[in-house]
């Protein structure tokens, strides 16, 4: 019975692993010749084995030579030190992590990535180390290392050639415990990574846009064979050492060579990538999966095409693209800024391009230094939108010959429905998929705030709050918060668009300035409008915070928690452009509308100061503007790149071309399929004209609108669990009383196997 | 030749150790102190600890986070204890050591990834993220460190302890009460703190595995930390602090308590 107890809780703790393995094999064996192919994912692999590896070497060293001293000390100063011995273990991670970022942003260390995170994973190993070595120490004879010394020994010999030598077996079990502890660490690892890629670094970033990436679904299942291989070695040498063999020479002869093998995978690729002249780096930071390259090694790798032209094309066989990417403007940002990382193309939104434009540290573009053709392919209307923050300006008059930054992604922000989830909940709501567009069409964002909709002719009233619960909301402060101000202001831009169309207005003479400056109200009054509205939509609407969670919600055709949501454009086109049934065919029922007088926003091709090779960073751009090459980059990403879809001769190019695949129906309405996911991916024609851009906060308003989105997040959780209602904690208490039962059984049940020894009477 | 004085030179061998541990333990909690009180760059203040304090959710959701938190380590305890005693009693020491390691292993595939490796399999099972996801996940991530500290302890019980009790007449179930238990109960604590340390303060945990009405602590400081809101991060982090350093106190009276009453006899 003990042993199906211990299997079962084995079973539990390897199933989800498991699932990965069997995952694995789901294409064949071709996820696996992705792992050994792709050299982003072979760098993080190194990286994490040559950081384990070195880390809890340098662990094991300073913990033995501490516990050699520590038995010198006196009791007081003994029992100081392991106080502090256990501030890190009990501490929790989340807030070491943080502080050790303090510390390194006080210290300056900016540039020194592997370095960082090796002196942090130190921190992760040291303090068990020391607990495991320090026991062993203590069974030593401690006469033996004063007899060293009285024979002439130095203290440093006696170390060595004493103490070292009887504690070997110890020092490899804490070295494991370190190397363990670093391989499961994604906290400390996330916060103090300046740039250097590691398993969990990757796996965090993949995860944000779609899944864990298939290879390392692979290298889970080999990860799962050493582990097996490890057992069944030490399976075998311990049969030996109960045969009374000590632990011999051998052993720590095989663990060295393994340990030399596995630092050696991670310093090889080092030494390499530090041969290399940086003249023939191109370092790039993009968005998480923001560029064609395809993780199942389908379709075009747009990153390697560079390479190989680049290659070509300046005769530079060295030359390589060193590609890191993050999942926020605040990281790219804190790494220009504070870290002065060294890359030479960067990917900001247009609030931080005015923010970083602002504090000096982006080098203007040079619009000779780009093709004539890529400049003159670039798409006017999108440009026409960007120009306020893109402009360079001096005394006062614009530059026409150099941009801050030119625009790489344009979308929109807007609602994605599930049509399959609306037509279900219509009993319940009495809005079916139809009336629910026409809502959205006269509401816009007012859907998600539980506002109400009249049909003109039939004179029936539909109320959007009949939704209540089953829609989503952005954690980001921005945007959530930007939302609000619109909606608050819901009447007024409705009448100016209104007044537009009446005066038959088209597209290129409306004025922005007043939903712009709606949009960008940062005053202490509107920001307490908006948490008031924040504050009602979840007593009203109860919705569903989150960033990325949403998107797999509604991408899952089993999970119908969720009829619509706030979405990016760009999320929406990659949700809507993979919604395919078992059988690769396309499903329709996820659809996106961006409402009039939403919020456009961008990601831009931006150069930062401390870029050391411009000279590619233009040839990229260059690349990447390329209608041809763009076509297939928005294909993949889901999101409209700022190239025009048709040439000065009004042919289309290949991004025209993709659109007309996509099945664009100029004479259907917004409302069909096929136009609402062209609508997701290219921002359409209304959307540029009517809409805004949220503008770079003052660092104060900035703070005060972040505090409000933590508290409104608070609240909802609030509100969620008091609906939930109190039985989960007795049902867990519950739990916990049954298991403590089975426990008391179990232990009763092995206790009396033992052999007794009879009662004396 | 001694020297009078009671410091021995011998225990310099521990000056990089100390050198490192005031770097990068003592100096960066320090720093978090003086975060918190910064303000961001706007002088010395009492601001974003009032802020904190006056903002009644945040009391919310501290207490969710303890709940979470607890449960989790208390389940870990429930299932850990027995699980280390079972190993302990294993006959063979060479299928101990395999045991133990067969349990620690899973920790060689990345944190982050068994976790959404979990979120995908319950997924698949057609359960839910929410609460009991979440406290489930906390369970199997942290149980190793609940089996390690209690297995080390109850494997160190001299054996004759054992024999004695069972000598003077003692029911097993009686040892184990009498004896084993009170004896172990310094790795249980030590094994329930290192549990419940971590689970009160995950982020990516609750991130993945949770909902809307799991929103807990270290979420928030992990908000606070990606908006650059230094001073408003190390608030958290203080009261993160705190809670451990409570429970440190908490724990370890309770087993000064435990062990007047239990003891040997």
């Amino acid at each position: 019975m003990a042993a199906i107890f211990i299997l079962l809780v084995l079973a539990v703790l390897y199933l989800p692993v498991l699932l990965l393995v069997f995952l694995s094999f789901s294409d064949g064996l071709q996820y696996y010749t992705e792992l050994f192919t792709n050299a982003h994912y072979l760098q993080a692999i190194g990286n994490t084995l040559l950081i384990a590896v070195v880390a809890s070497l340098i662990a094991t060293i300073i913990a033995t030579m501490a516990a050699t001293g520590i038995i010198y000390l006196g009791k007081k100063s003994r029992a100081i030190t392991m106080a502090v011995n256990q501030l890190p273990i009990v501490n929790a991670d989340i807030v070491t992590s943080f502080a050790l970022v303090l510390l390194f942003v006080g210290l300056g260390l900016n540039n020194f990535g592997l370095l960082k995170l090796i002196l942090a994973h130190v921190l992760i190993a040291l303090p068990f180390c020391l607990l495991t070595i320090l026991p062993k120490l203590r069974q030593l004879d401690a006469n033996l290392i004063d007899a060293a010394l009285d024979l002439g020994a130095t203290p440093m010999k006696a170390f060595t050639s004493v103490i070292v030598p009887q504690l070997v077996p110890a020092m490899v079990q804490a070295f494991l415990l370190g190397f363990t502890l670093s391989l499961d660490d994604f906290v400390i690892t996330q916060y103090n990574n300046s740039g250097v890629p590691t398993i969990a670094t990757v796996v965090y970033g993949a995860i944000s846009r779609r899944d864990i990436p298939n290879a390392f679904k692979a290298l889970t299942t080999i990860i799962l064979a050493v582990i097996i291989i490890v057992l069944i070695i030490m399976n075998v040498r311990m049969g030996r050492v109960r045969q009374g063999k000590k632990l011999s020479k051998k052993v720590v002869a095989i663990i060295t060579a393994v340990v030399i093998l596995l630092a050696g995978g991670g310093i090889v690729p080092l030494i390499v990538h530090n041969l290399t002249p940086r003249s023939s780096v191109l370092k790039i930071y993009n968005w998480e999966d923001y560029i064609a390259i395809p993780s199942d090694g389908e379709g075009r790798d747009l990153v390697a095409e560079f390479e190989a032209y680049y290659r070509a094309q300046t005769g530079d066989k060295n030359f390589r693209v060193e590609y890191h990417t993050f999942t926020d403007n605040e990281e790219l940002y804190s790494k220009i800024k504070t870290q002065r990382a060294d890359y030479d193309l960067i990917f900001p939104s247009e609030y931080l391009v005015e923010k970083m434009a602002g504090e000096n540290l982006l080098q203007t573009i040079k619009l000779d230094q780009l093709d004539a053709d890529v400049v003159a392919g670039l798409d006017a209307a999108i440009l026409s939108r960007t120009t306020d923050y893109t402009a360079v300006t001096a005394d006062g008059a614009v530059d026409p010959n150099q941009v801050w930054a030119i625009p790489y992604m344009v979308g929109t922000v807007g609602i994605m429905y599930d049509t399959d989830v609306i037509n279900g909940m219509a009993t319940k709501t009495g809005i079916d998929t139809t009336t629910f567009e026409q809502m959205l069409s006269e509401l816009g964002f007012g859907v998600l705030f539980g506002a109400k909709y009249t049909d003109a002719t039939t004179g029936t009233t539909y109320d959007s709050s009949k939704f209540k619960s089953h829609i989503t909301m952005k954690k980001s402060a921005r945007d959530s918060v930007g939302i609000a101000m619109l909606y608050a202001q819901a009447a007024r831009i409705r009448d100016s668009i209104t007044a537009h169309q009446a005066q038959g207005g088209t597209a290129d003479d409306f004025d922005n300035t007043e939903l712009s400056n709606i949009l960008n109200m940062q005053d202490q009054f509107t920001i307490d409008q908006a948490r008031q509205i924040l504050q009602e939509q979840i007593r009203v609407m109860n919705p569903f915070y989150e960033n990325d969670n949403g998107k797999k919600a509604f991408a899952n055709p089993n999970d119908t928690r969720f009829a619509y949501g706030l979405f990016w454009s760009c999320d929406a086109g990659l949700t809507m452009g993979e919604n395919v049934d078992d059988n690769d065919e396309q499903l329709t029922n996820l659809k996106f509308y961006a409402p009039y007088g939403t919020n456009l926003w961008t990601d831009n091709f931006a150069l930062p100061i401390y870029g050391k090779n411009t000279d590619a960073a233009y040839a990229f751009m260059n690349f990447m503007l390329d209608a041809d090459n763009a076509a297939a980059n928005i294909d993949y990403v889901g999101s409209q790149m700022a190239v025009a879809g048709q040439d000065a001769d009004g042919n289309n190019t290949a991004v025209g071309d993709l659109k007309d695949d996509y099945g664009f129906d100029e004479n259907a309405d917004d409302f069909s399929y096929d136009n609402s996911y062209v609508n997701a991916v290219f921002p359409p024609e209304y959307a540029l004209t009517y809409s805004a851009i949220m503008h770079n906060f003052d660092p104060v308003q900035e703070t005060a609108v972040n505090d409000l989105m933590v508290s409104i997040q608070n609240q909802a959780a609030q509100l969620t669990e008091n609906t939930h209602g109190s039985p989960q904690v007795i049902q867990w208490v519950f739990l916990a009383l049954v298991l403590a039962g089975v426990v008391v059984a179990v232990v009763y049940c092995v206790s009396h196997r033992r052999p007794q020894t009879p009662p004396v009477n | 030749m001694k020297k009078p004085s009671n410091f021995n030179r011998r225990s310099l061998f521990a000056l990089p150790y100390w050198l490192y541990m005031t770097v990068f333990v003592v100096v960066p909690l320090l720093m978090l102190l003086f975060f918190a009180f910064y303000n961001n760059g706007h002088g010395f203040s009492f601001a974003e600890v009032t802020k904190y304090f006056t903002d009644s959710s945040q009391w919310a959701t501290i207490g969710r986070s303890l709940r979470i938190a607890f449960l989790a380590a208390m389940l870990c305890l429930c299932l850990g204890y027995p699980l280390a005693y079972l190993i302990a009693k294993i006959k063979s020491q060479k299928l101990q050591y395999l045991t133990l390691m067969a349990l620690v292993a899973p920790m060689w595939i990345n944190g982050l990834l068994r976790t959404i490796a979990l979120k995908d399999l319950t997924t698949l099972l057609g359960w839910a993220a929410g609460e009991d996801l979440l406290i489930l996940g906390l369970t199997i991530d942290y149980l190793p460190f609940m089996i390690m500290p209690t297995y080390l302890v109850i494997t160190g019980i001299p054996r004759s302890y054992l024999e004695v009790s069972a000598d003077l007449g003692a029911h097993p179930v009686t040892t184990f009460f009498k004896v084993e238990l009170p004896l172990s109960m310094a790795g249980l604590i030590s094994g329930f703190l290192m549990v419940f340390t971590p689970a009160v303060s995950t982020y990516y945990m609750s991130e993945y595995l949770g909902d809307q009405s799991t929103f807990m602590i270290g979420e928030q400081l992990n908000t606070m930390f990606i908006k650059d809101n230094k001073s408003g991060a190390a608030v958290i982090a203080l009261v993160l602090l705190a809670i451990v350093g409570l429970s440190v106190v908490l724990t370890n009276a309770l087993s000064r308590l435990g062990n007047r009453r239990g003891g040997l006899y």
